[in-house]
This record gives structure tokens, sequence and C-alpha cells, in this order.
């Protein structure tokens, strides 16, 4: 078996036990990127270099003795919105094209400490628009499973990149779905985190109230490793929370005896794809024989949340991208007078979804829109919270579907910005509650393209996700999935 | 039908207000982007929420301070790093010209 | 008809934390050009606002010493609008939920005293400060920005339109002056912009309440500008009513050194600034405990000190005024009575001699030693040294900090009253003006006083006037 085949877990074993080093697991990942890339173009900058330097460091700590963090040696790729120091960080937008952070996001001083190799910048929808990495302004990434088709987003770039072995880890961003989307067309496991437990200080700003940063990865047990290292509070993050951060990893293999989880009736209307409604229902089956109590739930007002979603979001985008006006960093564009500067700037800094939202987000906030539209989506989102939280006094999980389909084709969407917002649809009223969930790989559909089902839980609660993710992928076959992508091959 | 006409009518101030300048074949197809976008975004207004509290944070977070201590500030060369507009320790900015806003 | 102005004054104070309100960068007045920024107030990508404890201790400080009602709750929102002094595109602000409602300052207009009310106090952040190449923002070419400025913790405090003339708007500036001065929340210098005032004005006919069209205006950069633009303003829009005209609601401009108001723009439509919650911050949840703390840290306010000072040492309503006015000069004043109890004579060695030392020297009373002025008045009141002696010292004792025990026997200054040094210059004296002696004998006891004086003369007035006396009588 080839290092990059393997799972964070196993290499993190391997460099521990000294059978290999560093600097050989980083190299094994860049000569893979090197043959995949010019297929699935995940990465946006790549970092090889630094990635050997950061994998030289560990390996000579290593050799004096040293006592090492689980994931040290092993490599990482980041969302582009993601900054780190020195590493251009460009959000796939021309506005950023050259941005280069004179500091780290919170999460990449963490994982740095932790020795982890840094391999580079991963494509995405431009400032995380999107939900195929279509909007990205510099080309599309594409699903190793099936090149013709998307990878999702907007973390597109970030799964595609795990599962074609270009990354063994990777972080993503998930403000409506952006982690769990990819990873469900990628075939990998990606986990949306509690608002609130991972720093955003660093994160280049979606819509600050839902942001969040968290694991792609092969296997639960590796994203419960990742999620480990970067979760807690952050002094420079005022939303994250003191809770303790449990160590994931130890709680995995405690089964599903006795959960009480609930099958989300919501999920599964007509135009869902029969095979992600089977792929459901099968994993709640398998979630019955491992001992779960298994019910029916239902939040009423999660028929509305793509409304209120949209339209939080867009205010929040059209404020957190103010920013952008050429003074201090970014696209500058001369014009006679400094608001023409400002608006000839961003006009040709930002792509088509930027530049809708921008201005949804600016026409819902304005004072004759406000009540009608800003002010009754945060009333409908005060009722999705409410549906969780009855929710989680009678289920310890909710069981769903994370989309209607399969990965679609590139092109499929990209001109219907409706259908592709509603392709969203169970996967943007978590984040209204600030809830965790994730989304791990279960089943196929008929062109033989991967699945995912989610599962949610109360805020805090990421341990009882791994958990049950992480007994549906041994019911499935402990073996990660992996496409048939063979670069010689195509 | 008339929500057609009249974001097409407010395009303009609103790409005031955003800073976002819009060519002519752009703002065309944008008003209509929006009109459809909002059109169905009015669902919303369906759902009873007369009793309802606004929320707009998803959590109840304690309230946390910075204690008032003073930190480094960035070196000048990076202050200026990513930009063209530096002029000596300043930025450069165009006219200002009172408050007048370009309409595009 | 005769009209009467109805003022209204929104004021922004800069807080004096060491820190900026959301970023650890320093406040310090008067560094290089962008080098007190980070990229939390340069507002770059990614970065999140980190709430400055103090900052809103002082806010709350200041709104408890003007009587607001301090809300357990309040929210911090967005504001947003494109600026280029402006680093986010939006300030973050308290618009819905501000800090404190209500609240009131009592001021001592030359009408009476009158409680001016407050509408509400808030916390926001400064903005950058821009540079323009030319004479005014209209002519400039370009600008320059500095942001060393953007994130300064601000306070702003906005008044109930009760203020009537711009005498009125000065003095209740110069009381809210002092009052922050006293809770220790700002330095409130106008000059380097930590204290800031927009007024709005208009006008009605005196004794109606209905309000007339509005005037905003801006760029009152002291205490005297706010009181002659708002005194322009009124006789602008009198003449303006007076003739007929039509009034409109607009921003000017006070141009100082013209001395007149420049109608910036006509407001037909306020901006749309797209508040909403500023999401980076939870709401501002403070504990009863935490308010209440703060109160029982309220010095004593400008206005109790000056009945204090009037009913503890007998002071007089201007002399309180005087004192309070000038804060080291009260706390100086108060440290010395703690020895020394004769009020009244220590008030006018304060009032007089002492202020015109320190001004003289451009020194605080912050800088002088109570017990030194306290071993000066005690050696005057025992005799040992005389009264233009004692000014003397005092002058020196303010200028190089020595002790007037050390500059008596430094100098030699003490009384002469033993017969040896005495008699020589009595002899001297008597000598020198015959006449004088000759009246003396004729029974003009005002001879007497003239030989002492000229004795004193010789001693630099250090002789004792008694002994004195008694050897000229016993000589002649």
């Amino acid at each position: 078996m080839k290092l990059y085949e393997m799972t964070a877990l196993e290499l993190s074993r391997l460099l521990q036990e000294k059978e290999v080093s560093a600097v050989e697991v980083a190299r094994s990942f860049i000569e893979r990127a090197d043959a995949v890339e010019p297929l699935v173009q995940a990465y946006i900058t790549r970092t090889p270099e630094e990635a050997l330097a950061g994998a030289e460091a560990v390996d000579a700590k290593r050799s004096r003795g040293e006592v090492l963090p689980p994931l040290a040696g092993v490599p990482l790729a980041i969302k582009d919105n993601i900054c780190t120091r020195g590493v251009r960080t460009t959000c796939a937008s021309r506005f950023l094209e050259d941005y280069v952070p004179p500091g780290d996001a919170s999460v990449i001083s963490k994982v740095r400490a932790a020795g982890m190799p840094l391999l580079g910048k991963t494509n995405m929808d431009e400032f995380a628009m999107g939900s195929s990495t279509e909007n990205s302004a510099f080309f599309p990434t594409r699903n190793p499973w099936d090149l013709s088709r998307v990878p999702g987003g907007s973390s597109g770039g970030s799964a595609a990149a795990v599962s074609a072995g270009a990354a063994p880890l990777a972080l993503g961003s998930d403000t409506g779905g952006s982690i769990r989307q990819p990873a469900a067309f990628c075939g990998v496991v990606g986990l949306r985190p509690t608002y609130g437990r991972v720093s955003r200080a660093g994160v280049v700003a979606l819509a600050s109230s839902m942001d969040q940063v968290g694991p792609i990865a092969l296997t639960v047990a590796d994203a419960a490793l990742l999620l480990e290292l970067i979760a807690g509070e952050d002094k420079a993050d005022f939303t994250t929370s003191s809770e303790p951060v449990p160590s994931y990893l130890d709680v995995l293999s405690q089964g599903v005896q006795g959960l009480r989880v609930g099958l989300l009736v919501e999920d599964g209307p007509a135009n869902f794809d029969p095979a992600v409604v089977a792929a459901v229902q099968k994993a709640a089956r398998k979630l019955e024989e491992g001992g779960a109590v298994v019910e029916e739930a239902s939040l009423p007002h999660v028929s509305y949340a793509l409304e209120a979603y949209q339209l939080i979001c867009a205010a929040e985008v059209s404020s957190n991208l103010g920013r952008f006006d050429g003074v201090r960093y970014g696209r500058c564009v001369a014009g006679e007078n400094v608001y023409a500067m400002f608006s000839r700037s961003r006009g040709e800094g930002f792509g088509p979804e930027v530049k809708r939202r921008l201005l949804l987000g600016t026409y819902v906030l304005s004072k004759k829109q406000y009540d009608a539209y800003y002010l009754q989506a945060l009333r409908v989102r005060a009722l999705v919270c409410r549906d969780y939280q009855s929710a989680f006094k009678r289920f310890d999980l909710l069981l769903g579907a994370v989309t209607p389909t399969a990965a679609f084709k590139l092109g499929e969407k990209v001109d219907d910005p409706l259908a592709m917002y509603h392709a969203d649809i169970c996967i943007v009223h978590g984040p209204l509650a600030g809830v965790p969930a994730i989304s791990v790989p279960y089943g196929f559909d008929g062109d033989g393209l991967p699945l995912g089902v989610q599962l949610t839980a109360a805020p805090y609660r990421e341990e009882l996700l791994f958990r049950a993710a992480h007994f549906l992928e041994q019911s499935r076959g402990a073996e990660p999935l992996r496409p048939q992508l063979s670069p010689s091959g195509l | 039908m008339s929500v057609e006409l009249k974001i097409e009518r407010e395009l303009d101030g609103l790409c005031a207000l955003a800073c976002l300048h819009l060519e002519a074949d752009e703002k065309r197809r944008m008003a209509r982007r929006l009109e459809e976008l909002i059109k169905a975004l009015r669902r919303i207004q369906e759902v009873d929420t007369a009793e309802v509290e606004p929320a707009a944070y998803p959590a109840a977070l304690p309230v946390r301070f910075r204690e008032d201590e003073v930190e480094p500030s960035l070196p000048p060369e990076q202050v200026f790093e990513n930009t063209a507009n530096r002029s000596g320790q300043y930025f450069h900015v165009p006219r200002i010209a009172g408050e007048e806003r370009e309409e595009s | 008809m005769k009209y009467e102005a109805v003022i209204g004054l929104e004021i922004h104070v800069e807080l004096q934390t060491r820190s900026k309100i959301f970023c650890g960068c320093s406040t310090a007045f008067g560094a290089e050009p962008n080098t007190n920024c980070c990229p939390i107030c340069l507002g770059l990508p990614g970065t999140l606002p980190v709430l400055n404890r103090r900052a809103v201790e002082y806010a709350v400080k200041a709104a408890l010493a003007l009587n607001c009602q301090v809300q357990e709750k309040s929210v911090f929102a967005r504001k947003n609008y494109f600026y280029p002094d402006l680093t986010k595109a939006y300030q973050i602000s308290q618009e819905r939920m501000p800090l404190a409602w209500g609240g009131y300052l009592e001021v001592d207009f030359p009408t009476g005293s009158r409680r001016i009310h407050l509408q509400r106090v808030h916390l926001e952040e400064e903005a950058g400060k821009l540079v323009h190449a030319g004479d005014s923002i209209l002519s400039a070419a370009y600008s320059l920005a500095d942001y060393n400025r953007a994130g300064l913790p601000l306070l702003e405090i906005v008044t109930a339109p009760e203020l009537h003339s711009g005498q009125e708007a000065r003095l209740f500036l110069e009381e809210l002056r002092l009052l922050l001065l006293y809770t220790g929340v700002s330095d409130v210098k106008m000059e380097e912009g930590s204290l800031r005032c927009d007024a709005n004005i208009s006008l009605r006919p005196a004794g109606s309440t209905g309000l007339g069209v509005r005037a905003e205006v801006k760029n009152l950069n002291s205490f005297r500008a706010v009181e002659q633009a708002l005194n322009y303003e009124f006789e602008r829009q009198a003449r303006i009513l007076a003739e007929g005209g039509e009034l409109f609601q607009a921003t000017c401009h006070w141009d100082d050194s013209r001395k007149a108001t420049v109608v910036m723009r006509r407001k037909e439509e306020a901006a749309d600034y797209r508040y909403f919650p500023e999401p980076d911050l939870p709401p501002l949840v403070l504990e009863r405990s935490f308010i209440e703390a703060i109160r029982e840290q309220l010095p004593e306010l400008p206005r109790e000190r000056r009945r204090r000072l009037q009913e503890q040492y007998g002071l007089s309503a201007e002399e309180a005024a005087m004192l309070v006015e000038a804060r080291e000069l009260a706390d100086f004043f108060e440290a010395v009575a703690e020895s020394y109890r004769d009020y009244r004579s220590l008030a006018n060695w304060v009032q007089g001699d002492l202020v015109y030392r320190l001004r003289e020297s451009g020194k605080s009373a912050a800088e002088l030693s109570p017990a030194m002025l306290v071993e000066l008045l005690e050696l005057l009141d025992a005799g040992e040294i005389s009264r233009p002696v004692a000014k003397e010292l005092l002058a020196e004792m303010v200028k190089s900090g020595v002790s007037p025990k050390k500059l008596v026997q430094q100098r030699g200054l003490g009384r002469i009253s033993d017969r040896e040094t005495l008699l020589p210059l009595v002899e001297q004296v008597i000598a020198e003006n015959p006449d004088a002696v000759e009246n003396y004998r004729k029974g003009k006891e005002k001879a007497l006083a003239f030989l002492v004086g000229k004795v004193m003369a010789l001693t630099r007035g250090r002789a004792d006037p008694q002994e004195l006396n008694r050897l000229f009588r016993e000589k002649l």
C-alpha cells in the first residue's frame, strides 16, 4: 500500500513507530498530487517546499526523542479562505488573487504547532459562495469519482484532494453545508462542528453567525483526530466556547447501543434520488441493528430554512465583503474619485455569484425591506432553533440525507442559481441553529457515485456524531472509499 | 411583473449602497436574477412569527473581554505589503469630493 | 417676531484606554502615521473584534456619572457605509440597544441651574484620519489615510434638544468636559480631537413648543467655535425666517477662519446604514454587580465638590468653582487644608500668589508638595518670616521645589530680633535722618514709623518691627 493511500491514523502510527519519516509521507502526497492535479485541480496554491520543510522539522524533533502530537508529520490541505502567513490566501477570488496575509488563522497556528506539514491551499467557490466549486474565479475542480462532475462546494478542493489521495486530511469551512456536501459528493467524511467549537479568527468571513471550520477526512477516526486538534476556546474569537474538548478518538468504538435516533421525515421529498432515500433508510436499519432506537422525527420549520439561510447569509455577506475596497489590499482599479475606485475594484474583483449575494444582502437590509426579509429570517431562525431544541429532548441524533442526489455534472446548475441553492435543502437548517453535523459516505447511486448520510447532534455533542458515523462506516466495511482515479489510464 | 420593474429601478441605488460597478449588460442580467431570487424568498413571509423574538445569534454566548493591554502593531512593511496605494507612511486615496457617489 | 433656538448636541469622547476598543494596538496620540495598526484595525480579511474590558468599564462609569440607566444588555451593531477612513466599510456601534438610556447633566447657566437631559450614551469605534491635499475635502485632488485612530474607543452622548443658545451649549460642554475629567475616562482634549461635538439647531417663535427645520453644524473644534457657530446659525436662520424665506434641513460646516457656517448639502433622505446585529460580538450582557462595582468607584463629581468646598471651607461659589475647574488646584487646596486650618488665608494664598506663580512657571499644582505650603504658612503665622518674605519664598518654592524652612536657613531669611545686629542699624538710620529724628522728638509718632521702615528696608524686611520700635524709643 502506498503511503498516500493510507488514513491519517495509519500514517500517525507508522510515524510514531518510526517506520516512515515525515519527509517520506509528505513526498508521497506531493508526488501523488503532481500526478492527479492535472485532472482534478484541487489546489489553487501548492506549497511542496513548505510541506517538506515542515516534515523535516518533525523528523528532526522525533529523532531527538521528543514526544510529538499524534498528527505530527501528517500533511494537511487547507481551504483557501483560511489565512496562512506568507502564503497567498485568495478565497478563489480575483479580488484577493495576490493577497498574502501577515499572520496565520488560529486553526493554522494549531496545526502548525502540532507538526502538520501544509501541502497547499485548496480550490473553492469564490468567498465560499456556491455548492460546486464552479464559482472559483480561477478554474473548476473535478470530482475524482467522475471528472465530468463537480466535487461539490464550496470546500470542493479540500474534499477532492482527500478523495484523490492528494492530501490525507483537509480543512474546509461550512456555512450552509460547504463541508458536508462536497464530502458526500467525493465519498469522504466531513464534519461541521458546533458553532463556537472551532475558532473563526483568520478565516475570511462569509456569514459570521454561521461560519465554522471543520475537518474533511477519509475516515471518521481521522476527522475526529483533526477536530480534537483544532477545537477549543480562542481568545481571538469571542464566539468560541470554553466547553472542554473531549478525546473523540477514545469514544469512537462505543457503538450506538441505546442511542435515540430521529429519522428526519423532511428529507426525502419527491425530487430526491431514490438511491439517496434508500441509503438513509439503510443507515437507519443498521443503527437499529446496532441497538439504537430509531423513530421518525420532524423539524416543522425547516421547510423555510432555505429562505432564512439565504437571507441571513446574503445580509451578512453584504457587510462582510465591504472591506474589499481596494485601498489597503486586494485588487485596485483607478477611478476619478474614491467611490468610482471602490466600485470598479469590486466590480472587476468579484464574480457574478458574489455580486448577486452582495446586492441581495444590501436589498434585504435596506430600511424598506429590513422587517419583511431580514428580521423575518431571524424570526424563522428562532423557530428552527426551537425545532432543534425540542427534537434533542427526544433524540440523541438526527439522521437524514446530505443532498438530494449524488454529484451533478459540471455546468449542469451553474446558470440556475435557484436550482443550485435548492440542492442545499438538507444542510442549511443545521447552521441556523448552530448544531454540529457529519456527512459520512454511505452507499452509491445508480451511476456508481458515492452518497452520504447526515447525522446531527445537539451543540457540543460531536462525540455522538463520531460514534454513530464510525459505526455506520464499520458496517459498510472498514476500507475508505477510493475512486478509480487512474492518472495513467486517462 | 411589478417586482421586476421595481428591482430594475432600484438596482442603481443598491449598486451605490454596495459600491459595486456593473456593466450595462451585467445590470440587465442581474436585475432578472435578483427579481427571481427575491420572488422565491418572499415565501418566508408565509411563516407566522408574530410571537417570535428574532435570533441573530445561533446560541447564547457569555460576554467576554480582552484586558486593556497594548500588543505589538504591524511593522510598516507588513501594513503596506498588499497595497500599491502607499504614499510615504500613508495610504493614498483618490479625490473624495464631498459626499457624491458614482451612479453606476 | 422673536425666535428661540432649540439646540441638541451629539458628542463623541475618546476614552483613554491604553489599547484600542477591538484590538491591542496602542492608543497613544501623535505616533507616526499607520504605525499603531494591526490586522484587526486595518480590517484585513478574517479578523474579528475582541472587546476591551476597560472601554466598557469607562463607558459605564461615564454613563453612571451622567445619571443614565445603564442597560444590563446592549447589542453591538454594524453601521454599514463606505468611506476611505473606514477599514471594514462598517462601524461597530450600538444602535437599537445602546449601553445606556436617559440621564442628565445639571448645568449652571446665567439664568439659573437646569438639568439638560440626555437621550442615550453608547460605545462605538473611531474611524481613521484623512489628510486632504489642498485646503479642504472639496478641493482636494487626493487624500491620505492614517488608520492609527481607527478603532479608538468612542463614547457617544446625545442630548435632548434642551439648550437655547450658543452660550448654553458652551457651558454644557464645559461642565461635561469637567465631569468626564473627574471620572477619569477621557483626557477630553478638544484640540487633540478626544472631545468632539456636532450640533443640531432649529428655531421657533419664542414661547412656542414646536420644533423648526433643523440644521446640523459640524467641524466645531473648540468650545468657542461651538458658541460662535450656533450664534451665527441662529442669526442666519432668524434672518431667513424674518424675510419670509424657507429653511431646509441641511448639514453645515463651521469655517472658523471666516467665522461663518457653510451649507454642505441639503439632507433630503437620511442615509441607509443597514444596521444589523454584529455577529462577531455576543450581546454585551453586564451583571448588576459589574455595574454596581463601577458605581462604587465613582469619584466625587464637580457639582458635589463645589457644594462641599463651600460648606466645608467657607468658600464663595466663585472660589469653589475656580478651584473645581482646575482640579489639581482643588486637590492641592484640600491636601493643605488637612493640616492647615486657616481656610480663609489659605484660599487667598492659593487664588492669589500660588495661581500667579504656577502660571509663571508653567507648573501644575499636582507637582507641588502640600506640606511645604503648610510649612510656609506656619512660619508666617508664627512671625518667623514676614509677609514679603513669605511671598518671595512661595515663588522660590514653586520654581525650585525647595522647602521654605531650608530656604530660610540657606539664605538667612529668618526674622532679625537680636539687639547686637539691630542696634548699629538703628544708630546708622538716626545719623542719616536728622529731620525725622527732630520730628519724632517734637512728638510726631509717624516719624518713628518712617525710621523703622528705613531699617526694614536695610534688612529687606527681615527685622522684627517691635524690637525696632523698642530700640528707637530707647535711643531717642
